[in-house]
């Protein structure tokens, strides 16, 4: 009799437990965002590898080079920021 | 150490009031569903079961048979399971992100849980009382220190919010 009831308890707590545990992957990060922010960095490092390469060789007429430079710089601010408001968005219910 | 009833009483009461104001405080400033307020309401739900249901329970559990001990340890465990599936079925269904105080109550409520289960054995089969005072302790500073700890971290993650919004 009594070991029913303990049984009957302890069923009742391992369900607490599972919905616990199913509760922190709610709260965690998900994948896809450790994968998009690693490829912002990756973006971020290339840049920063070109315009060290422009610079190298300035004796070249590099200036259209240059020019698509900043363009891809713009493109990745622009989607960083975007990133950055989505993430907002979802860490903080806005 | 011995906590008196109506001691703990009139602690369970202030504490439904400090609940009911921090409700209060996150409707009036976030304005809309978020997981805090969604979590505000089912702890005032839970808080407001337990209240009403205490008494009664009570004098149950004054008998000594192990089936009116039963009945105290499976209404508290029954309430925290139905408390801790309800934030994960409103989190879930209204797609938003869980945060720390959700994840905070949740983890008191599997606390007092697991507290309430190791005393019920205890008392069913060893009949020691070793627990009972750890088990009244765990129960008693888990409800004391709970309000406090949740309105700051919530007033931090606001604060959070604050600095990081876009001024556009």
């Amino acid at each position: 009799m009594e070991y029913l009831l303990i049984l009957s308890l302890v069923i009742a707590l391992a369900f607490t437990i599972y919905y616990f545990k199913k509760l922190g992957q709610l709260s965690g990060e998900p994948q896809i965002y450790a994968e998009v922010a690693s490829e912002l960095q990756q973006r971020a490092h290339d840049l920063l590898v070109r315009k060290d390469h422009i610079e190298a060789h300035t004796q070249l007429d590099l200036a259209e080079e240059n020019e698509r430079w900043k363009n891809d710089l713009a493109q990745y601010m622009e989607d960083y920021e975007q990133e950055a408001l989505a993430r907002r968005r979802i860490h903080l219910g806005h | 150490m011995e906590l008196s009833l109506d001691f703990l009483k009139t602690v369970a009461h202030y504490k439904i009031l400090i609940y009911c104001a921090i409700f209060l405080m996150v409707l009036v400033i976030e304005k809309k569903v978020t997981s805090m307020t969604i979590t505000m309401i089912i702890i005032l739900l839970h808080e407001y079961f337990s209240d009403a249901i205490f008494d009664e329970l009570y004098s149950i559990a004054s008998n000594p048979e192990i089936l009116s001990k039963y009945y105290w340890y499976a209404t508290w465990v029954a309430a925290e399971f139905i408390a801790m599936y309800l934030i994960y079925y409103l989190h879930l269904k209204l797609k938003l992100r869980v945060s720390r105080v959700a994840y905070f109550y949740s983890a008191l409520l599997l606390a007092f849980s697991i507290a309430q289960v190791i005393d019920f054995i205890d008392r069913a089969t060893f009949k020691s009382d070793a627990f009972a005072t750890t088990y009244q302790m765990v129960i008693f500073i888990g409800n004391v220190v709970a309000p406090f700890y949740i309105l700051s971290v919530w007033l931090r993650e606001l604060h959070l919010d604050r600095i990081t919004k876009y001024k556009s």
